[in-house]
């Protein structure tokens, strides 16, 4: 759960100070993203080989108390999802499924999934893809670093999909422009590239290319609210009562 | 000059300059050696998929724009687990096994308990997990049985519905093509599956990889053994025939240079040998040798005479030459009369067997000649053959002469009465194709195979491949509906044991979100019925169902191997059923899978051995008509040939064999073989009634000179052939079967069958 929540809400690093090694450089980026109660409009466009679109245009409503975390997604296209809600915790006593409300049934049904690594609803993203590598296990090291940005590259532990991740971040925003994925040999599985930074030097359009598949998702922020007030975001939102009712 | 005094010229040069002749077979073989070597070092140069073998053309060309689609479905490793599943050992061998065959390199992906996520309503919800997750205990295994035997979804295709199987499919690397790339991986995964190994549970790999690779290694083992053996049969054969080391191996080892040249010819153009053109070596070598002992024996006849071994090769080239091109030619014939079959595998065994046979023509009218250039006149005439034996064989032959002569009606009516019950027999041989018949029944792949049909699993895929002319079509409620109909009828058949669709995995899901077991009937519901999955990671499944943009989809099923009859009526159902359901509806159903396309070329076997004999008969017969310059004789000369050909499809039915793709390819050449004899037969007879002698003499002379080489060559080329017999390979030792019994009917036909047919019909002679 915790992987979805960084994903999502890439906030923009506040680097108190340069990075010296890879460890440190992905710790800054990955402790700055770590922030309050948001509010994400976010607008996902999976494109196939073949060139078909399919677009997604989700609600992320996220709030934060301490290590718990609860999320609530609304689908608001396309028109045969619309309403279509879930809401999912995280946290030492958060439950281990996802409250799922289908418009169409008209009711709310608790999923477990135990394979949501794969895919996230069906774009190029895996949820593994969307978090920063975890810097207690594994081995980061700053392999380059020139006057605009460095390049760390990790070696995940061992059992992961990926063998290696190479991230090149910019030190203008200290943001990851660029992150390629490695399951075998120098060619890339999957690239993840920042196309845009929006006005608040948050990233607003990112783009995950499948080298193998030939797919790609471009990931925009439509509308994103950050540091929302508690009451905004009151616990009862997050029932199974509210996806039902509201 | 004629062609006659060419030859005779060519015999005496070869022996006045047999050292630039024997430079010359030097250079040829080192050429020849050089293209072999050069293909083994990298890698066995033999290949196999059984689409070769069984497919017709333009299924083919189907089955590889297919996988555009689906990829190469047939590239999947299928370990099967046979043991108490849902115990906490049987669970965390499964658990091991799926890990280890994950991890390794070349394998995309892993479809077992360990992995296939179900969708399931409990009393917290609807989850969409494996059955088999890390540490269950013995009663949530308990559990998970219980939804095992129920789940359509995993019952047929990963567990047997009690518990006591289940499979783990590892998908292979589209990019591992050959069977050299292959084979490293499936000999890591043989190396996991030994590894495992636990007691109380039996561990075994089948799967096409798997039997492509077996194969494989059984035609190298075989080729390891057939030429040594033939080689030991054929020196002691020869050793005792011509009573002499030197000369009697030098037919032996012109046939070893024949294979050395044919095969570094076949290599040189980039030849990968199959399952059927590997024998060509030891086809070579078998067939070779019969020139081989016709020009030596000719040879020795011409150099007793003066001495003169120029002179005696002159005639011995200027009397064998003609006959020994004309039966390689028959029997290049024969061989290459299969490049009209619809199967690739016996079009290339077709063509090549023809090219080396003429190769091995070469070899043998120039090798042989060159080596004997060198061997002292008096050392070849020496090594006479036994005489004990020659007085047996010549008064052996002489008696059947005078029997036959006497009562040539009756001869001949013994023969249509032993050609009608092998008639009789051979009217019970059917067509028909199985995966496995290319192994014996005892055979581990067989014994894995039967092992999961016993549990109720399906290794054989098929599937109705569905195209729509839009996009999205298939996440149409009223097309999803047709797609639950079709799957339906499908998994209505008997030798399906697992389908899955899109349609049924939505019904899963439908079920686990509402109890109720229909497919969504309801666009809206439909996309978030899907959206579950999304949710929940788990597009795995529909990957392998449907393309990205739902214009393309398939209804996927596991068969046991039925048979061609059965693939072809499976396929005759799917077309019809799915025409007419998806009529107006813009989807297109084409029927396909490795099952259906294997099976496709089995309604052209008849039509292949019809063509194929059809061919070599006419071709033959011509060839027999421009030799004999008498329409008469020429088509006498052609019953004889007949009755080998019936004997063929009888042995089919002794042996209890149906007509298949592997062993189709007797047929063509037992009528090249078979014709060789007859020859043989008719050159010496025209010979003698040339020489002025009436038909009883001619026949009875031809007998006298003719008979002993035929004898001698047949059960020659028997014991090359009957070595075939003993391969773990089917169609390898149906050839040998079927050789020897052709060869025994050819040689019976024509010692029997053709003088009578000549003391009764060749009246033109007669009155002569």
């Amino acid at each position: 759960m915790r992987t979805l929540l960084l994903g999502l809400l890439l906030i923009p690093p506040t680097f108190s100070q340069e990075g010296d090694s890879g460890v440190e450089v992905l710790r800054q980026a990955a402790g700055a993203q770590f922030g309050g109660n948001t509010v994400q409009t976010l607008k996902m466009t999976a494109t196939t080989r073949s060139g078909r679109t399919k677009e997604r245009t989700i609600q992320l409503q996220v709030r934060r108390e301490g290590e718990s975390v609860w999320v609530r997604g609304e689908l608001l296209a396309p028109e045969s999802l619309k309403g279509t809600r879930f809401v999912m915790t995280d946290g030492p006593d958060a439950a281990a499924e996802v409250l799922l409300y289908l418009p169409a049934l008209g009711s709310v049904t608790p999923i477990r999934g135990e394979k949501r690594a794969e895919g996230f609803l069906g774009t190029d993203f895996a949820l593994a893809d969307l978090s920063p590598p975890d810097l207690d296990e594994g081995a980061h090291a700053l392999v380059s670093e020139d006057e605009t940005a460095w390049v760390v590259e990790s070696i995940p532990a061992e059992g992961g999909e990926y063998t290696r991740v190479r991230a090149t971040l910019h030190k203008a925003d200290r943001l990851p422009h660029l992150v390629e994925y490695f399951a075998e040999g120098d060619t890339p599985k999957k690239r993840l590239e920042l196309l845009e930074v929006g006005e608040s030097g948050l990233p607003s359009k990112l783009k995950m290319t499948d080298m193998g598949a030939g797919s790609s998702t471009v990931m925009e922020v439509l509308e994103q609210q950050v540091d929302v007030p508690e009451e905004a975001l009151p616990l009862s939102l997050f029932t199974r009562e509210a996806l039902k009712n509201d | 000059m004629s062609i006659a005094d060419r030859l005779d010229a060519l015999g005496r040069f070869i022996v006045r300059g047999k050292l630039p002749a024997a430079l010359l077979l030097l250079a040829m073989t080192i050429a020849a050696s050089i293209g072999v070597l050069s293909r083994v070092d990298e890698g066995p140069p033999i290949d196999f998929t059984p689409q070769a073998l069984f497919n017709g053309d333009d299924t083919n060309e189907r089955a590889l724009a297919l996988r555009e689609w689906w990829g190469k479905d047939d590239n999947e490793v299928m370990v099967l687990v046979e043991g108490p599943i849902f115990t906490p050992e049987g669970a965390a061998l499964m658990q091991s096994l799926h890990a280890a065959l994950a991890a390794d390199p070349d394998v995309e992906r892993v479809d077992s308990l360990v992995s296939l996520g179900i969708a399931a309503r409990g009393e917290d919800g609807v989850s969409v997990k494996p059955l088999l997750r890390e540490g269950m205990d013995a009663a949530a295994l308990s559990l998970a049985a219980a939804r095992a035997a129920s789940e359509p979804g995993l019952v047929g295709a990963a567990v047997s519905p009690d518990g006591g199987a289940a499979t783990l499919r590892a998908r292979l690397g589209d990019d591992l093509e050959r069977v050299a790339q292959l084979s490293p991986a499936v000999n890591r995964l043989r190396d996991i599956t030994a590894a495992a190994e636990t007691p109380g549970f039996s561990i075994g790999a089948t799967g096409i990889p798997e039997i492509r690779l077996q194969i494989v290694e059984q035609l190298i083992r075989d080729q390891l053994r057939y030429l040594p053996a033939d080689a030991v049969i054929f020196a002691a054969v020869l050793g005792l025939l011509f009573r002499g080391f030197v000369p009697g191996l030098l037919p032996l080892f012109t046939v070893g240079l024949a294979v050395v040249w044919a095969t570094g010819l076949l290599l040189g153009l980039g030849v990968t040998f199959n399952v059927l053109s590997i024998l060509i070596p030891a086809l070579v070598l078998v067939i070779g040798i019969s020139d081989g002992i016709h020009l030596l024996t000719r040879y020795r006849e011409e150099l007793s005479v003066d001495r003169d071994r120029e002179a005696a090769m002159g005639r011995t080239l200027r009397h064998l030459a003609s006959a020994c091109f004309l039966t390689s030619f028959t029997t290049a014939v024969g061989f290459g009369s299969l490049a009209v079959s619809h199967s690739q595998a016996l079009q290339e065994f077709g063509v090549q067997s023809a090219a080396a046979v003429m190769v091995a023509f070469g070899a043998v009218v120039i090798g042989l000649p060159t080596m004997l250039a060198w061997v002292p006149a008096e050392r070849v005439i020496r090594a006479r053959g036994t005489e004990a034996g020659k007085g047996r064989l010549h008064r052996g032959l002489m008696a059947l002469d005078a029997a036959v002569a006497a009562r040539p009606g009756r001869a001949l009516g013994a023969s249509a009465l032993f050609t009608a019950c092998a008639v009789w027999i051979a009217s019970g041989v059917g067509t028909d194709s199985h995966m496995m018949e290319l192994f014996p029944d005892d055979h581990e792949v067989v014994r894995i195979y039967s092992a999961v049909v016993e549990h109720g699993g399906g290794v054989v895929p098929v599937y109705a491949h569905l195209e729509a002319d839009r996009p999205g079509a298939f996440r149409e409620p009223e097309i999803l509906a047709k797609i639950d109909a079709l799957e339906a009828v499908i998994a209505s058949r008997e030798e399906i044991r697992w389908t899955a669709s899109t349609a049924g995995v939505l019904r899963g899901v439908h079920r686990a979100l509402t109890g109720e077991d229909a497919v969504p009937d309801d666009e809206a519901l439909i996309e978030q019925e899907l959206f579950v999955l999304e949710l929940g990671g788990d597009q795995g499944r529909l990957d392998a169902l449907v393309d990205p943009d739902w214009r393309v989809t398939r209804i996927l099923g596991l068969s046991v191997d039925a048979g061609g009859h059965v693939f072809n009526e499976l396929a005759e159902v799917i077309q019809a059923e799915g025409d007419a359901l998806f009529e107006g509806t813009g989807v297109t159903v084409i029927p396909a899978g490795d099952g259906i396309v294997a099976s496709a070329g089995i309604h052209r076997i008849i039509d292949d051995l019809f063509a194929s004999v059809g061919i070599a008969f006419g071709i033959i017969g011509v060839t027999l008509l421009l030799m004999l310059r008498s329409a008469r004789l020429a088509a006498l000369s052609m019953v004889p040939n007949v009755l080998p050909l019936i004997i063929t499809l009888a042995t089919l039915g002794v042996i209890g064999a149906d007509i298949q793709t592997g062993n189709v390819v007797s047929f063509a050449v037992a009528l090249g073989l078979a014709v060789d004899d007859t020859i043989h037969f008719l050159a010496r007879y025209r010979e003698e009634l040339a020489s002025g002698k009436a038909l009883p003499e001619a026949v009875r002379a031809t007998f006298a000179g003719a008979g002993p080489a035929l004898v001698y060559t047949t059960l020659l080329l028997m014991a090359g052939f009957s070595v075939l017999a003993f391969s773990s390979l089917t169609p390898t030792w149906h050839f040998g079967v079927l050789a020897v019994s052709t060869l025994l009917a050819a040689l019976g036909a024509d010692l029997v069958v053709l003088p009578a047919l000549l003391h009764l019909l060749d009246r033109r002679s007669l009155s002569r």
